[in-house]
Parts: C-alpha cells; structure tokens; sequence
C-alpha cells in the first residue's frame, strides 16, 4: 500500500514536469502571433495553454505511469 | 488492484485538470481573447501588381477609404488597355470605379482545399479540446466524458508488457497513446457519431450525442481491461522467467 501511494505521489511530480514542459513549448508558439511579445507574452500564453492542454499531460502521465505500476508495485 | 489505483490516478489528474478551468480567477482569463481572427475581406496589397482572373491591378496606397493611383488592365479583352484613376472610392461590393468600370480590389475569400473529401469521417476534435468547450456544461457531464477517456486509456495498459523486451514495450504504448487519442478524436466526429446514433436509436438506446461517446468508449476500456486482466498473470510469469 505505501509503495502504492508512492507511485501514484512520483505520477503526480510527473504531471506537474509534463504541464509544465509541454505548456511552455504551447505557450512559446502561440506567443509568436500576438502583437506584444516578451518574456511575459510568453508566461501568459503559457499559463493559457497549460489549462487547456492539461487533459494531455494527464494522458501521457498516466501512460508512464502504466509502467510504474506494473515494474515498481509487486501486486498480481 | 493496479488497475484501481491507475483509475484512482487518472481521476485525480483529469479532475485537477477540469477543476483549475473552473477556478474564477482562471475564467476571466479564459474569457478574454488573446488574439482576434477576422474573416472580413482584405484589400489586395499596394504597390503590388495582383492578377485577378483576367484582371490585373495595381494600387499606389489606401487612404481614407480610397485607393489612390489604382491601374487596372483587362487582359481578356480583344484590346487589353491601361486604366488609371489617381483616386477611386471603394464600394460596398468590394469594387473600385477605375476610368467608369467597376474593378474588384478585395482580395477573394479563400475556398478550402479538400484534398481527401472522405477524411471527413475524421472530423472529429481531440480530448482536450473538448473537455475546454465544455466550460459551461455542468460539472458531472465533464466528469462523464473525462471519465468516459480514461477507461478507455486503462484498456491500453496492456501494452506495458505486451512483449518481452522493455524497449519495445515503451514503443509500442507510445503507438498506443497516439491510436487512443486518434480513435477518440474520430469517434468523436460527425459521421461517425451519427452512425452510431442511428444504430443505437434502431436498437432502442436512449442515448445520443456525448452520453454515447462516453458509453462506448468505456464500454470499449472495460471490455479492453477485462482481456488484460485475464491474461496479465500468464504475461507476468512469462516476463519473471
């Protein structure tokens, strides 16, 4: 149960670097076509992307996360 | 019991995802455009001669609703000639009265270009793009199509030991996130949609529309889950040995 919760708590970080990653390169390409651009354009449109782009994240956190479950918790 | 601790990540991870949308300091950004996409016609460049069908034209500037120096030849006419007007306004239509004729100064709208007309049937949108329309809907039919996603996402855990080589496992579920994607962005198209309604309808299934997108895309993961969990013991021993 504790190597359970620890996987599903290791899934969560995994999330968080996935957002992050994946809505930064989001937010830097639709920051090109807006007329102000800048380091905070692109934060902007980063934390834009992220909300819409999380659904993506979660699918492929939960695709690494097949792998963790099934190498890191011994349950048959 | 794997199984069941993957549901309970996934639902936490989706209803995160759909909870910070509804957060109301993330809404007023959501409701202010970032960018503004006209589909309003545009005048043909200046200082660029343009051919238009058998019309050629060419514009000095744009100033105050006229066009200034505007040139224009007919070269479909048996004696293609030259005519300039140093100012002309434009009309309603979208033309310019250049030497007493009417010549079209806006440039025409674009026709979309179907290469493949039967790639329609894939004219659906993908998961994210959904659940972000979906901010108004009420909360529990966005949990329903969430929810609905992510069965179907846990029938492809089998992929994670589908052979013995770890390498070719992290391959093959990268091929399986892509065709889980791909499979719920078609079935969530027009054509398909409809021919499932009209079957489900015959069938007498009260449901339709998102409610049976949700229905078969878990029905498709519990059936997927189920294979998977009668065979995962023997695929387990077999990767031990």
């Amino acid at each position: 149960m504790k190597v359970w919760l620890g996987v599903i708590g290791r899934a969560c970080v995994e999330f968080t670097i996935i957002l992050i990653l994946v809505s930064f390169a989001a937010g830097a390409a639709m920051s090109v076509s807006l007329p102000l651009g800048g380091i905070r354009a692109i934060y902007k449109s980063s934390a834009l992307a992220a909300l819409g782009i999380a659904p993506l994240a979660a699918t492929l956190t939960l695709f690494l996360a097949f792998f963790s479950f099934e190498f890191r918790v011994k349950v048959v | 019991m794997g199984w069941i601790g993957l549901f309970l990540l996934g639902a936490i991870l989706f209803s995160f995802s759909m909870g910070l949308r509804r957060v109301p300091l993330f809404q007023e950004s959501l409701a202010s455009p970032t960018r503004e996409v006209t589909d309003a016609p545009r005048l043909i460049p200046t200082g660029v001669s343009v051919r238009q069908g058998r019309l050629g034209l060419w514009i000095g500037s744009l100033e105050g609703g006229e066009v200034r120096d505007a040139v224009a030849v007919d070269f479909g006419s048996d004696y293609p000639r030259l005519a300039y007007s140093p100012r002309a306004g434009i009309d309603s239509s979208g033309n310019a009265d250049i030497q007493g004729r009417a010549y079209p100064v806006m440039l025409p709208k674009a026709v979309p270009l179907s290469l493949v007309p039967e790639a329609e049937y894939f004219s659906g949108s993908w998961i994210w793009d959904r659940l972000a329309r979906m901010d108004r809907d009420p909360i529990l039919m966005v949990l329903a199509t969430a929810g609905g996603f992510l069965l179907l996402a846990l029938g492809f855990r089998f992929l994670c030991r589908i052979t013995h080589w770890p390498l070719a496992n992290a391959l093959l579920a990268a091929v399986g996130l892509t065709a889980l994607l791909v499979v719920d962005a078609t079935l969530s198209g027009n054509a398909p949609l409809g021919t499932i309604e009209s079957l489900t309808g015959r069938m007498g299934l009260p449901l339709h529309g998102l409610l049976l997108i949700v229905g078969i895309e878990g029905l498709i993961g519990l059936v997927m889950t189920a294979i998977d969990l009668a065979a995962a013991p023997k695929a387990r021993r077999r990767l031990g040995e």
